[in-house]
């Protein structure tokens, strides 16, 4: 079952500069579908619009044009009071934890908000289930009323982790969760994940820029450029057949401890093509200056946005 | 939050320009609540006869010990038929701590115990034309002067905060009017809006009324500005990861507001408002003076000074001119107080 | 082999709230003539206080407590002031790790070039343009288009490109580079490494390349300093780091990485986190997180031994009692 469908969605955003307007596109006509209980990862460096992706599909931010479909469920079309009903099922962790907590609230605090708000328990039921999900995610239940200040950023993460676990949701988003953390706390909290994502039988969309680790837990990954989506696959056939330039680009540029970069640098320059990696693809032709590629399926479950290959 | 206090309080003990105007305040305060056990006269208790006396000047040493006395003063005439005050000499009277006198009530509390008082009229700061206790009158004017401050602080807060932060969080149509609209209050001259603000009511109101409609007044001019920078701060403050986190565990927009944007306005807001209240003292002051304010017989730092807007009073007896000295003493306190306070919650100072 | 840095049981405390915190505890450390050494640790086991003691750009509250650091013979901790800054950017120069703060916003590229070269003062303008014009070109930048441009036109890595040649642009024999691709996109990173390894053939220098990535030291490093708590654990050529890891701590930390593991093999578990630097553990600094640990280990700090030729470790467990 596809609990979340993405079609067409856009978020275009208007600067006024020195009397002319310019558009960013930060995403651009994206479609994508991540099945039940899976995990699907999205991956991208800065500018590719993954972040905004991710406020759009919790509803963080509205769409300019497309539809965002939970459950089958329009979420665009849905009023307010709706809206919130359905943030039970779909929550959002985000990058950095120390940004992430309210500095004035305590954990008990932080985690009983969003529990108030979908169901009614009194104090003593809030604090045996703050306590049993401390324990979920790995912290002693002593912290119960500690403030933000006094912990590290990896029990922040996992504090972050508890209050979307508590309102128990069917997909949980994990906007770039690790990439603040040193290297050993990410291993926690990845094993962490992973762990929760089996006994809960969670759904977790996994945005990051560190292919290695999408490799590690994916089963499906898109890889995302300056607002499009351009390339979609499992992960194996991702790393092991990558079509369009820029997956290869950004597979052969990411240190690993299994080879050595190889970084053939193609000297970009300013020429502005239609498809989103014109300025900095050594593959161009002339049909991509003039028209945009769109995603086809080229082989099962294996979508490419490129001319080269369609 | 409760270490975080810690180091705040920490820190305002040990910055000494904070310590001291704190401890000024609240001696003017405490002084305030106490008027009547202070104050050794009612602030009403007239004796014509001594009209202008001069300060007493208080002897401390009576032979070895410290027993403070003072003299009785006698007056003559001198040829512009001016009353010369001088001391009688042949009475010692000595000042009596705790001495019973004019009952009074605090709240619940009766007594008629003050501080300290005599057999004979003592002056500490010199009497009026009506020969009333300018020291009595001035304690007993702090009950206004002082607490005008802070009842208006509290009608700024939540007008100006609840404002702001709506006009922050929100944005768009509603903003931008609420803004403008703050703009256009902080352009007229404040003193000109007081004056034409209170000259809409009528004259004839009791005090009590009066000294209300001041405080609203004051508070409806000094909400604008507070308002635009708690704007300001809701408006980066929405952008936080913790606001979103919020928004996406759920939350309504007033919940956000009330329990995430509001409360980190905190800092801010107890050094704007501490250093507002500095308007207010002299916002009632000036409105009495001109006898806009609170009118006899009641009193307050203001109206004690409308007696000294003539100079020839003030040259022969320049201790009218005291409420002005404890006006100053409070302003500057708080604002003092003000100024290391934003001091002590800006991290970057240490 | 001659070493170009020798840095001898170096102590750096801060003292704040008559509390003392112990970020270098005891460091000793050289850099070998033209080799990139890399310094990992995570965050807190004081790498980067390390490297400013080096360069003395450390204030109240830190001070160097103890220590020689000994650069071509002459110890930088006993030297003047004035003779400092004639080291600083000249004979040791440093890459910072933010980009976008390295550079002044109010100065074009090309001005702040010339403001870094020695002596700018004794060489004519013309001279000095030339100077920066080959800058440029090293880092692979268009002079004739950056010279003038304002650091907010540049991209991350322009930025960092240009922080390279300015760090360059004064023949240093030694370069530290404090997590110089962190803040950058990976594609980025990748060229900025490219760029290092080409430079690194062409000209002669040494580099200290602090960072947390142990993937990126594969690339790019040929000797590796693990740290941990402000102490060094273990020293060794990459190639053995890499292969035949002998602290726990080194250990733990490649099988942190998932990149040599399969579809979600379970990653090793450090128990625990880094000690408070206020409240380190007696003994060795490791030993409640070790798995491996032996009764002497919580006691006795094991010593920093040489125990095979060109590999350094300071364990118990090898014999160093």
């Amino acid at each position: 079952m596809e609990i979340l469908k993405a079609k067409n969605i856009k978020k275009y955003y208007k600067i006024k500069k020195n009397f002319y307007k310019k558009i960013i596109k930060a995403v651009d006509d994206v479609s994508f579908s991540v099945k039940e209980k899976s995990i699907f990862g999205i991956a991208g460096e800065s500018g590719s619009g993954k972040t905004t992706l991710a406020k759009l599909i919790s509803m963080l931010i509205f769409p300019d044009a497309g539809d965002i479909y939970f459950k089958d469920i329009n979420l665009n079309k849905l009023e307010n009071k709706k809206l919130r009903l359905i943030r039970k099922d779909l929550q959002i962790v985000f990058q950095d934890p120390f940004n992430s907590l309210d500095s004035r609230f305590n954990v008990f605090k932080i985690i009983t908000e969003g529990l108030d708000n979908f169901f009614k328990y009194n104090f003593k039921e809030k604090l045996d289930i703050c306590k049993k999900i401390l324990k979920d995610v790995g912290l002693s239940t002593d912290v119960l009323f500690f403030y933000p200040h006094q912990f590290s950023g990896g029990e922040r993460q996992r504090i972050n982790i508890a209050r979307s676990l508590v309102i128990r949701p069917e997909l949980i988003i994990l906007d770039e969760p690790i990439s603040s953390l040193d290297v050993s706390i990410q291993a926690q909290i990845i094993n962490l994940l992973l762990d929760l994502h089996k006994k809960f039988g969670l759904t977790y969309i996994f945005i990051s820029h560190d292919l290695n680790i999408l490799r590690y837990i994916c089963d499906e990954i898109a890889i995302m450029y300056l607002g499009k989506i351009v390339e979609i696959s499992k992960t194996e056939e991702i790393f092991k057949n990558p079509l369009h330039p820029y997956t290869k680009l950004l597979i052969s540029s990411i240190p690993s401890l299994d080879k050595k970069l190889d970084i053939n640098e193609f000297e970009f320059d300013n020429q502005k093509g239609e498809c989103v990696f014109f300025n900095r693809c050594k593959f161009r032709k002339d049909i991509c200056k003039n028209n945009t590629p769109q995603l086809i399926e080229v082989s099962l479950g294996h979508f490419v946005s490129c001319f080269l290959i369609s | 939050m409760i270490l975080k206090c810690d180091t705040k309080i920490k820190r305002l003990i040990k910055n000494r320009p904070a310590f001291f105007s704190l401890l000024i305040i609240s001696i003017l305060y405490i002084l305030s609540i106490f008027a009547p056990f202070v104050s050794p006269y009612d602030f009403d208790e007239e004796d014509r006869s001594l009209s202008y006396a001069p300060p007493t000047k208080i002897y401390l040493f009576d032979g070895f010990k410290i027993k403070p006395y003072f003299y009785k003063l006698n007056y003559r005439f001198d040829e512009f038929n001016r009353k010369i005050y001088y001391e009688d000499k042949s009475k010692k009277y000595f000042i009596k701590f705790f001495k019973r006198a004019n009952p009074y009530r605090i709240l619940f509390f009766k007594s008629d115990i003050h501080l300290f008082g005599a057999d004979e009229k003592i002056y500490l700061l010199g009497a009026d034309y009506r020969g009333r206790d300018i020291f009595s009158r001035i304690i007993y004017g702090s009950r206004v002067s002082l607490s005008i401050g802070l009842i208006g602080i509290f009608f700024t807060f939540f007008i100006g905060v609840f404002i702001g932060a709506i006009s922050g969080y929100f944005g768009g149509f509603l903003d931008n009017l609420i803004m403008r609209l703050c703009e256009i209050i902080m352009v007229i001259p404040s003193f000109y809006l007081l004056l034409s603000l209170r000259s809409i009511f009528s004259y004839s109101l009791t005090s009590i009324q009066i000294y209300f409609i001041i405080v609203i007044i004051m508070s409806l001019i000094n909400w604008a500005p507070i308002a635009r920078v708690i704007r300001g701060m809701a408006l980066s403050l929405k952008e936080k990861e913790f606001v979103l986190a919020s928004k996406a565990l759920g939350s309504s927009d007033i919940k956000i507001i009330l329990n995430h944007i509001i409360p980190h306005t905190y800092p801010y807001l107890i050094t704007s408002l501490t250093l507002s209240i500095p308007s207010y003292i002299l916002g009632e002051s000036a409105l009495s003076m001109l006898g806009l304010g609170i009118q006899e017989p009641y009193v307050s730092w203001g109206n004690l000074l409308s007696e000294a807007m003539s100079i020839m009073q003030i040259k022969f007896h320049p201790w009218i001119l005291f409420p002005g000295f404890f006006i100053f003493l409070a302003v500057f306190a708080f604002n003092v107080l003000g100024q290391s306070l934003r001091d002590i919650f800006d991290p970057k100072t240490y | 082999m001659e070493n170009i840095l020798e840095i001898k049981n170096l102590h750096t405390y801060f003292y704040i709230d008559s509390k003392i915190i112990k970020a270098v505890e005891g460091l000793n450390l050289s850099v070998r003539k033209d080799e990139i050494l890399g310094l990992v640790g995570e965050s807190g086991c004081g790498k980067t206080v390390s490297m400013h003691s080096v360069l003395r750009l450390l204030k109240e509250p830190a001070k160097i407590v103890k220590g020689e650091i000994i650069f071509n013979g002459i110890d930088l901790l006993k030297i003047e002031e004035k003779d400092m800054q004639k080291i600083r950017g000249k004979e040791i120069s440093i890459i910072f790790q933010e980009p976008a703060s390295s550079l002044d916003p109010l100065f074009t590229v090309g001005y702040q070039l010339e403001e870094a070269i020695a002596n700018s003062n004794k060489i004519k303008k013309s001279d000095r343009r030339k100077i920066v014009f080959e800058s440029l070109k090293k880092v692979k930048l268009d002079p004739k288009l950056k010279i003038n441009s304002y650091p907010f036109r540049l991209s991350g890595g322009e930025i960092q490109r240009v922080v390279i040649a300015m760090a360059l642009i004064n023949n240093p024999k030694l370069i530290i580079a404090d997590e110089p691709t962190t803040s950058l996109d990976v594609t980025v990173q990748a060229q900025i490494i490219k760029l290092l390894k080409g430079l690194k053939e062409g000209l002669r220098f040494s580099m200290i390349l602090i960072t947390h990535n142990l993937s990126l030291c594969y690339q790019l490093v040929d000797r590796i300093a693990i740290m941990y708590a402000g102490r060094l654990v273990e020293l060794a050529s990459s190639e053995i780091i890499f292969k035949e890891p002998l602290h726990p701590y080194t250990k733990a930390l490649l099988a942190c990485i998932p990149d040599l593991k399969s579809y979600r093999e379970p990653l090793y578990n450090i128990v625990g986190s880094v000690p408070d630097p206020k409240s380190k553990p007696s003994g060795c600094f490791f030993n409640p997180r070790c798995p491996f640990k032996l009764d002497i280990c919580k006691f006795k700090y094991p010593d920093f031994i040489e125990i095979k030729e060109g590999h350094f470790l300071s364990c118990h467990l090898y014999g160093n009692t």
